[in-house]
């Protein structure tokens, strides 16, 4: 009786064809191992060297994912970049970044 | 301990929902449509950040760029050689960029031209085939050039056709299109033109000793954080990205859109939640009375409370369940219609396959975001129905 209930059963089926969905799309775009989409975004990705990640921006200031910290800075100094479609901000942990200090000689007395 | 009760529970609880059919929609469907937005974003962002974590071994573990003055600029390739002599330095490849600025029909874009060097390429097996059309190049090449496939489309490009490119910079250049990449994986590659790093030089008019970066391959990736910090040490006005910065950065760049739908996730949650308060506080006479006939005939306050939490779970357990499976779905198909905002590429890209990917937390998560807040909130109107007076409700 219990498990002629209907909600129990649409319970089930529910998490059947989640299951099923599951395994279907990690067979076809996730798993490296079973995914040929995987395996060719990935060999693009070492042919070219790194992602040429199309996000948003049209313009140059503001897309390229390298520069990391220069993202949303225009060519004027200290300025920023207006284009309305450049909402990325992007802060890399780059490891020459920590090497970057700056300190206060203090005068002798 | 009597676990039939309880299935009884459960059985008078699914039939009270079928009973009182309206109600049970007016709750379940803004449940259903709440949690499929949540999960398809929350699929969609894990795609892009599992396919970034499976980038990474794919990746160049160092790219070194230069610095002039604390800008990006050209770097010298003398280093190449310089940067081979440390330990834990397998191979150095050059490589020229950069981005054409272009006015096209369909608007202001910046494509990126690529200059690989063709004779010393890091790929694998698999690369050929993600030439869709045409053929990848030989090293002797010249003059050649293998589109994206949103630059192709956009331009309408086919394989023999001639690419004329003149940028608003003023560099101009003359490619015969030999390859387009496949749709598939424009993710990475919508917008690039391919060309040898010789025609790259001269289109840039950057001189022979110069290139835009070094990609940097090391014996073993765990050595990459150790060249990096010997390069930075040993080089001024270098640049020096690792592998595992890129992957964070190409992490963020797709993560932060999902925010937006966060926000407004949260608030159709408070909708519905309330929604679910108003219906359950409310109790009318009909379900009043038949409290009170329960009670009249044995039923103790605890029964009507977990009845009626029962009731609540169901409909928390089911609509969430509906909700996953619906957004994974809408996820699957490319979440159309809006795919331009989860992904965050401007409208020139024409669809292509968005990478899906679901586990088990994210599950766990969705569940613990439908469930938890329905039955917490379906417990004081619970309470309250189970607290009727038996006579009381019955007389009316």
């Amino acid at each position: 009786m219990f498990l002629k209930d209907n909600n129990l059963t649409k319970i089930i089926l529910l998490i059947s064809l989640f299951l099923v969905l599951y395994f279907f799309n990690d067979k076809i775009t996730t798993n490296y191992k079973w995914s040929k989409d995987t395996q060719m975004r990935m060999s693009t990705i070492k042919a070219i060297g790194g992602p040429a990640v199309p996000i948003i921006a049209q313009c140059c200031n503001s897309r390229n994912l390298h520069e990391g910290i220069y993202l949303r800075r225009s060519d004027n100094p200290g300025g920023y970049c207006f284009h309305s479609d450049c909402d990325v901000t992007i802060t890399p942990g780059a490891v020459c970044e920590t090497l970057f200090t700056i300190k206060i000689r203090r005068k002798a007395p | 301990m009597n676990i039939s009760k309880h299935k009884n529970l459960w059985i008078m609880a699914s039939f009270n929902l079928d009973r009182y059919k309206a109600k049970s929609i007016s709750i379940i469907v803004p449940l259903i449509m709440i949690m499929a937005v949540t999960s398809f974003m929350m699929f969609t962002r894990g795609g892009f950040i599992k396919d970034a974590e499976t980038a990474k071994a794919f990746l160049p573990d160092i790219t070194v760029q230069g610095l002039e003055a604390g800008r990006i600029s050209k770097i010298s390739l003398d280093l190449i050689e310089e940067i081979k002599k440390l330990p834990h330095v397998k191979t150095v490849v050059p490589r020229v960029w950069g981005y054409t600025p272009l006015q096209i029909e369909i608007g202001d874009v910046a494509f990126t031209l690529m200059g690989l060097d063709l004779a010393n390429m890091i790929k694998d097996g698999n690369f050929p085939w993600t030439v869709e059309s045409g053929s990848f190049f030989v090293p002797e090449d010249r003059g050649k050039t293998i589109l994206g496939d949103g630059v192709a489309q956009s331009l309408e490009a086919n394989v023999g056709d001639i690419l004329q490119l003149e940028d608003t910079l003023g560099n101009k250049g003359e490619f015969e299109i030999i390859g387009i990449l496949k749709n598939l994986v424009q993710v990475y590659s919508a917008d690039i033109i391919i060309v040898p790093i010789q025609d790259a030089r001269t289109f840039f008019s950057i001189g022979n000793n110069f290139a835009s970066d070094l990609l940097i391959y090391t014996d073993k990736p765990e050595n990459a954080d150790l060249v990096a910090m010997m390069i930075a040490n040993s080089y001024k006005n270098t640049r020096v990205i690792t592998a595992k910065a890129l992957t964070n950065l190409i992490k963020e760049a797709f993560g932060r859109r999902s925010g937006t739908f966060q926000a407004m996730w949260l608030m159709l949650l408070v909708t519905v939640l309330l929604l679910l308060w108003a219906q359950s506080s409310h109790i009318s006479i009909d379900v009043s009375k038949e409290i009170g006939v329960l009670k009249a005939v044995g039923w103790h306050t605890g029964d009507i409370i977990e009845m009626k939490i029962m009731e609540s779970s169901i409909l928390a357990v089911l609509g969430t369940a509906i909700g996953i499976v619906t957004g994974f779905i809408y996820a699957l198909m490319g979440t159309p219609g809006i795919s331009g905002y989860c992904i965050g590429c401007v409208s020139i890209y024409p669809k292509f396959p968005v990478p899906v990917h679901c586990d088990l937390n994210s599950i766990i998560l969705l569940f613990v975001l439908g469930v938890v807040p329905f039955m917490g909130i379906s417990a004081f109107p619970a309470w309250l129905a189970g607290s009727i007076d038996p006579d009381e409700a019955i007389r009316g």
